[in-house]
């Protein structure tokens, strides 16, 4: 670009330079919420990778009973590199569940945070979130089972990098389980988990496992640990782009209301351009130039700002894992990328609202413009009706449709940013409705014990002890090759709530399970080798199973034995079963503990929900002042007019008011479907097999997000009123040929 | 050869019952190096005349050359061209840039044209503005806006000067000077002048007198004896 063109472009910015600001922190706002969460989700799989190469995550684990020989058999195998034996055994200390695992070496080494590993029998290594839980330091004193161990290093684990203990607990509360590293003479026995290392597939792993006698086969990909690493990363990646693309599209909307809007004021100038011999490429750029300028700079301040917050963000997400080293990172040519894009999308809204413009000769365009033909609008073929309006609401009618892209802005504005509030809210609603709908609606017990595998006629001992119980035998079965959960309960089962007369011909399904085997009530579904009939479909939300009856599991499972291994049980002093799971050996998990921490969990989401309001405050603001203002000066004239011809202020104000409210009539509907459909995508990427997120949103977030945007109106409109008031008439009479 | 050569030049606007025919079948010769004066009232098609000749607009039928080229035939890139190195342009409403300054204005002509700042504030000197060269147009009067439009268009020494009205907007002082320096500037650099106006007298100055009536030329004279532009009085 020429020198002069150049400063002509920088000179034609101040023109309408509350519009370009407002274009600016929109970029500014988008870039940040983007790149922010892409920075993490790029950190994260990043630090999470390393930690699990670099600390050599077993592809494979083993569970059942084992001894030396069955490593060497493991090792021996095919595609198996490494193999060790250890013992993992939970410990109960009143609320506080700690896991003991024996270290094995090269393969799930902890990464040592402080310290050094354990090189005695009292000694051990903790997990760091449970030790900065509980305040625990090296140094310092732990008790398990009896024993006092000294706690030699604070560490994080590449099986540990979310919480929790199996696939169907909920994940746990730092100060409620922890995870302790000890010597392989800690513990006296057979090992029951042989972890390895391999490239193999899980039918290999499979078929090492059952050469072994393996209960249990799980490869690295199929362990919760890595499941759940892979869902967050989807989720934060899918949030990353939903309000960004939001963002977009209303730039897009207010830059090609601007540019239009700049180009009808300026089509004089232009032909003057295209006279001096300026080409359409250069006058194109000219104008492309002023928004890339403005875009560029937006975007660069919403890298700053992403650098500056990343770090509270991933503050608030380490609630949920944790990786060492996971901190802001400088992703250059994610930077670049979002750069480069924001300035295509200023040039290309630009190109779509000026292309037409400036092909005229520069005759024409020198020429006054011919006005529009004035059209009825659709409300005045109903002469009964029009005629009975007041000359003021008659003037807002056809203000409003007057200039349709204008108005489209606004209404878009108000449309997009009631959108996100509404999502924001209703996404807070969602974990609210889903946590009760759970806990106080499906679930009906008050404690889930997983027992040893028990013939039906003998009864557990600890059975005495509830005032009532259900038995059910929760085993996994085969659905195009993944393992699900399948729960086989006895027809009396009320500790779920599930629709029990079904069982008997069939199988009950989850509806997230059924959207993705596509499968309705009454189709057929093929589990391990046996086609089964489908006979419910229900809502649940976590631990999800499939249900069948003790008769019917028999069409799935050929020589079934009747046996059970999970006791759900309530009507009893749940203090009591730290005693009673000790002299039973027996694990268990109580639906308050499990209430709790998803509370917990749902809590930490608090800083993303506010984050997410303010991004939507920002956004309507930004929108309905530029575009507000835009219109205010277009119709400078007009209201000056008005004033000659003696309509005060309040009369001025009160056909915009009106014109106001039409568009909040229009727009706040709008809004409200949006978001909820923006929840419904989100829910889509926060549900997976081990919980579903049930969308909803109340009616006062509703109310909220409608008197928000009526709010953010009144605000835009107030500020209108004092440009109105300042309007010169004898001096705005003056320059009326613009 | 003759600067412009008009066959048949014809311009509609508009279509149906809103159909203005602008331009009737014009044919015409234009030497090169006179002081033209198209001259006709309001709505004679004078000013759209100007507008083909500078490849500012396209007839709906009929060819224009320019020195035997066949201008009419040009596509946009080489109207722009044409218009970039050939025509100057002279406004009755000057239409200078209001974000740039008197020499900014100038400059932005000279830059396109490939030449130099240096020619920029020679134009400006030669219609006497140098001091005022940093003012915005808003600083400028009416007369030296035009001074300015002036230079814009002489900066980059274009072959012909088109000038609508460029006394249109201005006092009848000011307005002789106007005529002073575009008269200066085709005696001192040879520059063909092609200039519109209503005014009889202006006429006067000029080699050539077209005379414009109803979209259609009406008479083509010469001036044996051209006035001096301080000699008008209107």
């Amino acid at each position: 670009m020429e020198r002069m063109t150049f400063r002509l472009m920088f000179r034609k910015m101040r023109h309408h330079l509350p519009q370009l600001i407002g274009i600016g922190l929109l970029v500014m706002v988008g870039t940040a919420f983007f790149v922010t969460l892409y920075t993490i989700y790029l950190s994260y799989d990043r630090r999470a990778n390393e930690l699990f190469i670099n600390q050599c995550y077993a592809d494979v684990t083993f569970y059942g009973s084992f001894d030396e020989y069955d490593v060497a058999a493991v090792e021996s195998s095919e595609g198996i590199t490494l193999a060790r034996g250890r013992i993992v055994h939970d410990f109960r200390n009143g609320d506080i569940i700690l896991r003991a695992v024996s270290l094995t070496d090269e393969i799930n080494i902890p990464y040592i945070h402080e310290g050094t590993l354990p090189s005695a029998s009292n000694e051990c290594a903790l997990l760091k979130k449970h030790a900065q839980a509980h305040g625990t330091g090296v140094g310092d004193t732990i008790v398990l089972q009896g024993k006092s161990l000294r706690v030699t290093a604070i560490v994080a684990s590449p099986e540990y990098v979310y919480m929790v203990q199996n696939e169907r607990a909920m994940m746990a509360r730092p100060d409620r389980f922890g995870v302790v590293f000890v010597t392989n003479d800690f513990f006296n026995g057979t090992y029951n988990e042989i972890a390895a290392l391999g490239e193999i597939t899980k039918d290999e792993a499979e078929i090492i496992g059952e050469s072994i006698g393996a209960a249990r086969t799980v490869t690295q990909d199929n362990q919760v640990n890595k499941v759940l690493f892979r869902e967050d990363l989807k989720q934060i990646r899918t949030f990353s782009y939903i309000f960004p693309l939001v963002f977009a599209f209303l730039i897009v909307m207010v830059i090609y209301v601007m540019i239009k809007r700049t180009l009808a004021l300026e089509r004089r100038q232009i032909g003057v351009c295209k006279a001096l011999g300026m080409t359409e490429g250069r006058l194109l750029l000219l104008y492309i130039a002023q928004t890339a300028v403005v875009a560029l700079l937006g975007a660069v301040f919403g890298c700053v700002a992403a650098a500056l917050l990343c770090d509270t963000i991933i503050g608030f997400f380490s609630v949920m894992f944790e990786v060492p080293g996971l901190a802001y990172e400088f992703y250059p040519v994610l930077c670049g990328c979002v750069i480069l894009a924001f300035m295509a999308l200023s040039a290309v809204s630009v190109l779509i609202g000026a292309r037409k413009v400036l092909s005229p000769m520069p005759a024409e365009l020198m020429r006054p413009r011919m006005p529009s033909g004035g059209k009825q609008i659709l409300l005045e073929k109903a002469a009964f009706l029009w005629k009975r309006l007041s000359f003021n609401t008659r003037y807002a009618l056809k203000s409003a449709l007057r200039n349709k892209g204008r108005f489209f802005a606004v209404l878009l504005g108000m449309c997009g940013s009631c959108a996100l509030l509404t999502f924001a809210l209703g996404f807070f609603n969602s974990a609210e409705y889903t946590q009760t709908a759970y806990f106080d609606g499906f679930a009906n017990y008050d404690v889930m014990m997983e027992i040893s595998p028990m013939p039906m006629e003998m009864a557990h001992p600890v059975e005495e002890k509830f005032d009532v119980i259900n038995r059910a035998l929760m085993i996994p079965v085969k659905i195009d090759g993944d393992e699900y959960p399948l729960l086989v309960v006895e027809e009396n089962f009320d500790m779920q709530r599930i629709d029990t007369s079904r069982i008997r011909d069939g199988v009950l399904i989850p509806r997230h399970y059924a959207r993705k085997w596509n499968v309705e009530a009454g189709d057929t579904l093929r589990i391990n080798d046996a086609d089964v009939t489908v006979t419910a479909v229900f809502e649940q939300n976590f631990g999800l199973s499939i249900y069948t009856g003790y008769d019917y599991v028999k069409e799935i499972i050929r020589d079934f034995v009747p046996v059970y291994n999970v006791i759900f049980a309530r009507g009893a002093d749940i203090s009591e079963l730290k005693d009673l799971s000790l002299r039973y050996s027996f694990s268990y998990s109580t639906l308050p503990d499990d209430k709790n921490s998803f509370a917990s969990l749902m809590e930490s989401l608090n800083t993303l929900i506010w984050f997410m309001l303010a991004c939507a405050v920002i956004l309507g603001l930004t929108v309905l002042y530029a575009v507000g203002l835009m219109n205010l000066s277009s119709r400078e004239y007009e209201y000056m007019f008005m004033g000659v011809m003696g309509y005060s202020l309040k009369n001025i104000m009160n056909a915009h008011i009106k014109e106001t409210l039409i568009q909040l009539v229009i727009a706040i509907p709008f809004g409200f479907a949006l978001g909820y459909g923006i929840l419904n995508v989100v829910k889509t990427a926060f549900s997976s097999d081990n919980f579903v997120l049930s969308a909803a949103i109340y009616n006062e977030s509703y109310a909220y997000a409608g008197i928000a945007v009526i709010l953010m109106s009144a605000l835009v409109a107030v500020v209108s009123g004092f440009y109105v008031n300042r309007l010169n008439i004898v001096e705005g009479l003056k320059v009326i040929n613009e | 050869m003759n600067l412009y050569t008009l066959q048949s030049l014809s311009k509609d606007y508009g279509e149906g019952d809103s159909l203005v025919r602008a331009l009737r079948n014009v044919n015409l010769e234009i030497p090169s190096g006179k002081f033209v004066v198209i001259l006709g009232a309001s709505g004679s098609g004078k000013s759209t005349l100007l507008n083909m000749l500078g490849c500012m607009d396209n007839p709906t039928s009929g060819r224009i050359f320019f020195e035997g080229t066949d201008i009419t035939s040009y596509n946009k890139r080489q109207m722009t061209q044409f218009r970039k190195t050939t025509i100057g342009f002279v406004f009755q409403s000057y239409n200078l840039l209001p974000d740039l300054s008197a020499i900014e204005n100038v400059e932005i002509s000279t830059e396109m044209a490939g030449l130099s700042r240096k020619d920029a504030e020679y134009a400006l000197a030669l219609v006497g503005l140098s001091e005022r060269a940093g003012h915005f147009p808003g600083q400028l009067s009416g007369g030296e806006q035009q001074r300015v439009s002036i230079a814009r268009a002489i900066a980059k020494r274009p072959r012909v000067l088109l000038c609508d009205e460029p006394t249109g907007a201005l006092d009848f002082e000011t307005g002789i000077k106007i005529l002073e320096v575009i008269k200066q500037i085709h005696m001192e650099q040879g520059t063909s002048v092609l200039l519109v106006t209503h005014s009889q007298e202006i006429a006067k100055i000029a080699d050539i007198v077209i005379r414009m009536r109803s979209g259609e030329i009406i008479s083509v004279t010469g001036n044996a004896e051209p006035v001096e532009p301080c000699e008008v009085v209107w």
